[in-house]
This record gives structure tokens, sequence and C-alpha cells, in this order.
């Protein structure tokens, strides 16, 4: 009986901690599925918000581009430079027009129709956007603009909120936008687009030593180059070499060639080392007796920009027509043979950087050897090209 | 014993209990892990997001080990321009190319780069705007799903992510113009004395349209007194139709037309015309003028600064018996408005002048005032050269010079007085000796603003029709192009005093010209742009205070139009072929009616340069377990 009426007691006492249990799990799991639930719809707040910062950068940079390519457009149609390209361009990204009229290359391209976009298209949150502080200078590269986002989104059911104000940087490159300079200076017969120059340097002499001669060609390794008329040999042993243009050679040897500079310890590894840099030519300067590398020439031909601590004026002093240095500015040499093939008077001597030759004053050159017979530079420029054992 | 058992049995209970209470434990453990949709969708979710991360975040270039990738770097179809885009971004880009190959590579990147990021035991779908860009198996009913969404500005199905934009502009262009060359208001063969009229000049046309020559002269009676008419040594007499004449005790008025075309050609050129008046004087009347329809290739460089020459038209007057020679021609130009006049010189070469002290044989006036009267040197060679930079005014200004001729006053009134005896002479050789020729030169400065850059410039003429009227207008519509200069020809058989006003479409009217002494009717009258509606319709009226001095309906109006020879950015294109095509299509549109371009040149923009705020395109992520 005794036994009995404690297996009861068990039974009583087991029963309710089972249940109460049971019941405490049930609790334990609906907690935590509430709290993540909560989690959850907080992380989605978070993560629009953040996906709209991200797209709003997104945004900027499509419209800084388009802004830049609108403000160009309509320089180089109307050959009168803007007032204040940073104003100009503020009012394109923003209202997509200029001195109040609507540009082409705007139209739903502004930030106004971005926000209004993204309004629209988040149904499933409250957001309300907005933008102050509106800032627009120029970079190395292109424009930079700054602006803070204010962003405010919450849930439908108010469970999770955002308010924040961001202050938003991109960068957008200029690269391919024409240089207004060149139409606005040559009655709109010339331009040019913004392409960076290429390479790591403009100038470096590969070798020094004794130099017999002038002369530039493409570099060749190879004694039985097929074409070697027009190129300079770059050997260890120049004995018997002919018909190439110039000789480069590690030992004395003297070559049949008129060009030529011999016992150079490493030429060849030099050299090879030096065109795997893209430029293949070589130029023998007698003068300041080495071989140089001139990839400068490129930038003269194809009209590159450079970017240099004191530079010519970025893509809005361009707009405005203010041919003043700035720091990181850029510029490219002025084609004087372009110029002649459109009948436009060209200024003898000026320097052939372009917003130092399209200027109205007179800054005098100097030819540089190795360079084509018209490039004029000055002594300033000349070292930042490092050109200066060249000029003369 | 008994004591013992219950022991034993409570023992039982105790355990039986622990088991049950285990069992209760393991039970509810079990209900945790296997049914709850908290932590479930909570995987799910952070996986989804997951693969936004890390799809929005990671650049391409980060991404080559992949097999699809680095295949697609190799066959082009991924570029050196995509290596610094997100993995979203190039997916969105090949996804909203609309091109099904491009959409098979949106779906193999995806497969290849997700599938790693997403448990075997997940189910997961990318979908665009609500296209399935991948699927990994097919979602069922009853799962538990996460969706993440993010919006993407610069996607569009159909539509190019980025593309080119090209503007062009004409580098040589062949336009289709006029050009008028005006015979002076000038004079004359004193009864029955030959006048003698030379205009040479010089035109630059590829092919000439149409020459048509405007006669307007008085002469005498009989027709035989028109003695001669010829382009370049081409008697053109009998190719005169004369459509107004009025005779009168004075002779003659004569207003006709003839066609010139095949006789004028581009390079030098000479008219010549000689014509007598036994009753009175002979000499030309307003209207007179050779209007020549060309195509050139010549484009005006605009400047601000602006200086032209007017050579006088070659004048000999011939001594018929005891009837004296003499000459005059009246010689207009113009200054537009708010325009800096910055030199007017006239230069006056005559032969043959008489030197009489005392009576002033040349006499030479600007505008309505006589600016100098002097008797001729000794040798009857007169040489001179006046500034009127002073005296220049905005509008039409004119310099007459007469010569061995003078408007006398007696007691029955004015009468014609002429002294010249042999020939009277007025030089000028604009061809073989344009600096010793008879001339005015005049050079001014345009306010900013008027310079136009990156026009090509083009000159019309329209007749006023209709019949003689007085006064008479002309309606001129513009198409909203900028203006350079306009100018009226006024044509009359007899004329006195005419005022011309411009009534633009939306404004008032306002008088441009007004003769300021009689008869002195300028053959250009100047027409400032700033006068008219150039987007609208515009009344021109001519009027003669002489009520019979009709207007003839072969007045015109001559206007030169600035028409724009380039365009800018057009639509962004998917191709770079598309921009430039579309570009030339802009500017062969613009040039319309008035030029060709022959030279078109195009600057391209292009690749990513040109991006658009297409969309923005909802990227979502469904996982489901």
């Amino acid at each position: 009986m005794k036994a009995q009426a404690y297996s009861l007691i068990a039974v009583m006492v087991s029963v309710p901690l089972m249940a109460f249990l049971v019941f405490y799990m049930g609790s334990w799991q609906n907690m935590e599925y509430g709290s993540s639930y909560h989690k959850i719809i907080a992380d989605q707040v978070a993560g629009i918000g953040k996906g709209v910062e991200r797209d709003f950068r997104n945004a900027l940079s499509i419209a800084g581009k388009r802004a830049m390519l609108a403000a160009t457009d309509k320089v180089i149609l109307e050959g009168l430079y803007l007032d204040d390209a940073v104003s100009s361009i503020k009012e394109l990204l923003v209202n997509g027009t200029l001195d109040g009229n609507e540009s082409f290359v705007m139209e739903n391209n502004t930030i106004e129709y971005w926000l209004f976009k993204i309004e629209q298209s988040v149904q499933e949150m409250n957001i309300n956007l907005s933008y102050s502080n509106l800032s627009v200078y120029d970079s190395s590269s292109g424009i930079i603009i700054e602006v803070d986002l204010i962003v405010n989104i919450s849930d439908t059911m108010n469970i999770a909120e955002i308010s924040k104000t961001e202050r938003e940087r991109v960068n957008v490159s200029v690269e391919y936008i024409e240089d207004p300079l060149f139409p606005l200076n040559t009655g709109g017969y010339v331009g040019r687009s913004i392409v960076f120059y290429p390479y790591s340097y403009h100038a470096i002499k590969v070798l020094s030593g004794t130099v017999t001669g002038n002369c530039s060609g493409n570099v060749s390794f190879d004694r039985n180059d097929p074409d070697p008329s027009q190129k300079i040999l770059v050997t260890n042993s120049s004995s018997g070499v002919s018909g190439f243009l110039g000789v480069i050679s590690e030992d004395n040897g003297t070559p049949s060639v008129s060009c030529y500079m011999l016992g150079v310890p490493d030429a060849v590894q030099k050299i090879n080392r030096t065109i795997q840099a893209g430029f293949a030519e070589i130029y023998l300067d007698n003068q300041s007796g080495g071989a140089w590398s001139l990839p400068v020439k490129e930038a003269i031909d194809n009209g590159y920009y450079s970017v240099f601590p004191v530079s010519g004026p970025g893509i809005l002093g361009r707009l405005e027509g203010n041919l003043s240095e700035r720091t990181y500015g850029m510029e490219s040499f002025v084609n004087i043979p372009e110029l002649q093939s459109r009948d436009i008077a060209v200024k003898q001597d000026q320097v052939s950087i372009d917003y130092i030759y399209f200027s109205g004053q007179t800054y005098t050159g100097s030819p540089v050897r190795g360079l084509p017979s018209w490039f004029r530079i000055d002594a300033a420029n000349a070292a930042k090209y490092n050109l200066t054992e060249l000029v003369g | 014993m008994e004591r013992f058992k219950g022991f034993v049995l409570s023992l039982d209970a105790m355990v039986a209990a622990a088991l049950l209470l285990t069992l209760t434990v393991f039970i509810a453990g079990l209900s945790l892990s296997f049914y709850s949709p908290g932590l479930e969708y909570e995987r799910l979710y952070y996986t989804s997001k997951d693969v936004i991360t890390v799809s929005s975040e990671v650049k391409i270039n980060e991404m080559r080990e992949f097999p699809s990738i680095s295949y697609y770097i190799s066959q082009g179809v991924i570029t050196q321009d995509d290596m610094d885009k997100t993995l979203m971004e190039v997916i969105g880009a090949l996804w909203v190319s609309d091109n099904q190959t491009l959409q098979e590579y949106a779906r193999n990147i995806t497969e290849d780069v997700i599938n790693r990021l997403v448990p075997e035991r997940f189910g997961y779908a990318i979908l665009m705007d609500g296209y399935n860009i991948y699927n990994r198996s097919s979602l069922e009913e009853g799962k538990t799903v996460s969706r993440f969404n993010m919006l993407i500005s610069g996607f569009e199905l159909g539509k190019p992510v980025s593309g080119y934009v090209a503007r062009a502009w004409a580098t040589k262009i062949k336009k289709n113009t006029t050009e008028i060359f005006p015979f002076f208001i000038e004079g004359a063969g004193n009864d029955g004395g030959d006048l003698e009229v030379w205009k040479k000049f010089n035109l630059s046309a590829t092919a000439i349209t149409n020459a048509t020559l405007y006669i307007s002269v008085h002469y005498g009676w009989s027709s035989s007194e028109f003695e001669a008419l010829s382009v370049n040594g081409v008697d053109v007499r009998s190719r005169i139709t004369w459509l107004h004449e009025s005779f009168g005790f004075s002779g003659r008025a004569a207003f006709g037309v003839a066609d010139v075309t095949d006789v004028v050609h581009s390079g030098n050129n000479t008219l010549y015309m000689r014509i007598r008046n036994d009753v009175y004087n002979s000499h030309v009347h307003p209207g007179m003028r050779l209007e020549v329809e060309y195509q050139s290739e010549e484009v005006k460089n605009a400047t601000n600064v602006e200086r032209q020459r007017v050579y006088f038209d070659r004048i000999v007057s011939k001594e018929y018996g005891n009837r004296r020679s003499g000459a005059w021609a009246l010689v207009p130009f113009y200054i537009p408005k708010g325009a800096v006049v910055r030199n007017v010189v006239a230069h006056i070469r005559a032969e043959d002048i008489e030197n009489i002290a005392g009576r002033d044989d040349v006499r030479i006036y600007f505008n309505d005032t006589l600016y100098t009267s002097f008797d001729a040197p000794p040798d009857g060679i007169v040489d001179v050269t006046y500034n009127f930079t002073d005296m220049a005014s905005e509008g039409t200004n004119w310099v007459l010079v007469q010569l061995n001729y003078r408007i006398a006053t007696s007691w029955w009134g004015q009468y014609d007085d002429f002294s010249g005896i042999g020939d009277t002479i007025i030089y000028s050789e604009p061809l073989t000796d344009p600096d010793n020729s008879s001339y005015i030169e005049f050079e001014y400065e345009l306010p900013e603003g008027r310079l136009y850059y990156g026009y090509v410039d083009v000159t019309m003429s329209d007749n006023f029709g209709g019949s003689p009227e007085n006064p008479k207008s002309f309606n001129l519509v513009l198409e909203g192009h900028s203006m350079e200069k306009s100018f009226m020809h006024v044509a009359q058989l007899f004329s006195n005093s005419v005022n011309v006003s411009v009534l633009p479409e939306g404004g008032s009217e306002q008088t441009v010209f007004s003769t300021t002494v009689a008869r002195a009717i300028p053959s250009s009258i100047y027409i400032d742009p700033t006068y008219y509606n150039l987007s609208g319709n515009n009344v021109i009226e001519a009027e003669d205070i002489c009520s019979g001095c009709y207007i003839l309906p072969e007045s015109s109006v001559e206007y030169s139009l600035w028409i724009p020879s380039s365009v800018g950015y057009g639509k962004v294109n998917e191709t770079e072929q598309g921009a430039v095509d579309d570009a030339v299509n802009r500017l062969n549109e613009t040039l319309g009616k008035y030029a060709v371009a022959t030279n078109i040149e195009t600057e391209v923009n292009s690749v990513s340069g040109v991006p658009s705020m297409w969309g923005p395109a909802n990227l979502e992520v469904r996982v489901w377990s």
C-alpha cells in the first residue's frame, strides 16, 4: 500500500514537472522565433539602407558622367566657356538643365530622377530619401562629387527604422570626355577626347655612355632581323653588324653603322626590361650621351593627358577656359601639324603644352632632341617630363 | 521486509518518472530541432543575403579562378573594362542585353559562382525584375522561402548598360547660297552722252545654279539708247524681259530681268553696260543688281571683328558735243546695332576732273552731309582718302561722290549741272588694281554674344512679288536660325524718299531706314537682325513719300543665316557605328536644304563612358529549403 502511495506521489511530482518542461521549451522556441523575426526585419531595413546608399553612389557616377558630357557638349557646340563650371555641373546633376535649358543628355539621369525612382520602387518599406550639401570639385582623373544622403527607412510594422545622414563621395572619370580647350581654340576644327597617358614614365635615360651619331628606332635583338634599316640593334657583340639604323652593344666591336653606342654593360638586359613597359623605341643621343626611352612621343602623337603635382587645369577649369595651373590637374600636348592641316595659324616657338600654348601670353620654348622638330618646351616643364638633358 | 518492498516500489516509480522526464526532454529537443521555422528561415535569409553581398561587393577581377569567368574572359565576353565591375553588374549587363546567348552566359556564371555559396540542401533562384536568371531546383509549395532584394540603377531589360554617343561636325561643306552684286545709284550720261558702267567681281562657286540680272535704268525714249549690256563679253541685251516701263519728258525708266546663268562663272566676272539719254541724262535706278545662286565650299570664319571693302563700279561719263560729262555714285555700307565702329575709310580716285578755280568739281557727301568739296588738281586726277570712323552710325551709311556734276538751283528750280569736258571717270579696278580703286572700307567689332561658332553662313534672297504698289510689304518667315545680316534692295522706276520698316510677329513696327536726301536710295538698305522675330513672321514694308513712285515686286530681301554645322551628343547607342550614323544623320537633318556636308568628322565617346540611369532593376535572391 505504501509502495503504491509512493508511486502515486512520484507520478504526481513528475507529471507537472514534465508539463512545465514541455511548456517551457515550447515558450523558449516561440520566443526565439519572435526575436529572430525582429532581427531579420531589422536586418532587411539595414540591408535596404545599405543598398540604397550603394545605388546612390552608382547613380551619382552615372549622372556625373553625363553632366560632364552635357557641359562639354554645350561649350563645344556654342563656342562659349561656362561662367561657373561647378554651378553648371550641379545644375545638371540635380535638374538636368544648364542655364535653365533642358539637356537632352541628362534626361532621366539626374539625382532627382533617381530619388523619385527609388522611392517608387521600394514598396514594402516606408522610405524617404533626400540630400543636401552637394559639392563638386576637380580630381586628378575627373571630378569628385560629394553629397549628404539623408535616408529614412522603416518597415510597415515599425519594428525597425533607419534614420541617418551619410556623406557619399564618388570620383567620376573624365576619360573619353572631349576637352573643350581644343575646339574652342581652333574654331571648332580640332577636337580631342581625354585619354590618360598609359606609361609610368615620360622619358628615361636607360643607358649612359658615349654615343656616336643620333638616331631613333624600334629595338631589335636579332642580328639577322629582316628589316633592319629602321631599327636599333641591341646586342652583346657588334662586330660585323651592318644595315641597322643604330647599334647598342655590350662590347666595343665597331659596327658598320653611323649611329652607335658601344661598351655598355648589361645593355641587352636593361633595354629589354625597358621595352617590356610597352614602348619599343630607343633614341640614341650623342649630346647627352645616352640611350633614351621616350614614350612621351606617344603623348605627343596621340594627345594623351598626363597628371603632375603641378599641371594644367582639370576638366572644370577647361570648361571655364581657366588656363591657370593647379595641383594634380592634367595637360596634353598641342599637335602643331594637326593645327596646320586645318589651316589654323600656329604660334611659333610657343611651349607645346596645351594650357600654355592656348594662353594669351607668349611662352617661348626650346626644341627637344628625339622629339618632333616643332615640339617646344620650357625649362621647368622639361624637368617635369625628365627632358632637361635633351632640350636645345 | 514490507518496508523494504515499499522502498523498492517507490524507487521503481522514481526511475519510471525519471525515464518519462528524459523522454519528454528528448521529444521536446527533437521538436525544437526539426520544427523551428524561425531558425530555418534565419538560415535561408542569411544565405540569400550572402549571395547578394558577394555579388555586389566582389569584383570580377577577384573571381578569375571561377571556370566560367576565366572562360568568358578568354572568349572576350568579359573584357578588361569589366574587371573593376562587380559580379552583379556583369551578370546584370549580360542579362538585360535581351540577347539569348548573352543571357545564357549570365546563367552559366550565376550557376558556377552562386552554387558554391548556397548549401546543396537549399534550392535558390536569382531573378531580375521578376525574370528568372537562374534557379537550382524548383520551388515547391509549402517550402520555407527567404527573399532578399536589391535595387540596382543602370539596368533595364533591353536597354544598353553603357554605350556610345557621338557628335559630328562638318569640316567641309557645300552650301547652297546666294550672292547679290548691287549696282549703286550712279550716273550719268548727259544729254546724249554715254554712261558706261563696269562691275567687276570675284565669285567662289563650285556650281552656279542660277544667275539673274535685274536691270533698273533711266535712259532715252529710243530702245537704241540702251546701247550695250554684256556679261563676261557676252551680249545679253536680247535676253532682257522688260517688266516695267514709264515714259516721260526726261526719257524712260525701265526695269527688266535677264537670265545670265550660263555666262556668269566662278572666278572673275565683268558686267558692262552702256546707255544714253538724248533728252535728259542716263543713270542707274534703284533695284539694279545681279543675283547669283550657287554652291560653294567657302565657309566664312565667324569673328567678332568684321572688315569689308565695298568697291565702286567703274564709271565713265562721256561728253557729247557740247553736252558736258559728269559722274556720281552713291555707295552704301552698314554698321550693325551695338557694334563698335573701328574704322571707316573711303578712297576715291577719279580722273579727268575739271580744274576750274572755285567751282568745286569734286563733291563728297557722307550720309546727308556735304563732307568736302574742292577743285581738282591741274592733272584732273583726284586721289583722296577720308576717314569717316567718327561719323559712321548704326544702320545704313553711304558715301556720295559727285564729279563734274552738281544739283544746281536757279530761278526755275533745281537742275543737273554737268561740267566735264571729255570724260569723267570714277576709277575702280577691284580685280587687278584693288588698292588704287575707289572703295569704302569699314571695320566694326560686334558685341559679345553675336559671335557664331560652329555655324555656316548661308545667304538667301526673296523677291516681294505681286504687283507694283506704294507702300508695298513682304512677309519674311524665319525658322529660328540665327541671322548675321539682312538687306533690302528696293526696286523702283522713279524714286524720291523711301522709308523701310519691319513689323515682327508679336512685336511693334519699327522704322529701320529713312531717306535723308531726295533720290538718295541706297542700293542695299541694312536691316539689323534685332528688328526681326527670328522664329516667326516679319512684315517688311517699303514706302516712298512720292505717291507715284511705286515699289516694284522685284524688290528683294537678302538675309544671311547662320546654319549649325555641328550637332552635339545624341542618344546612347549600343554600337560605335550606330552612334556615328546617328550623329551624321542629325547633322544632315540640321543642314537641311541649306548645305550638303561633304566631309564630316565625328568625335566618339565610347564604352563605359556613357552609362544610363535605367531601372532601377530589382535583383532578387530566393533561397528555400
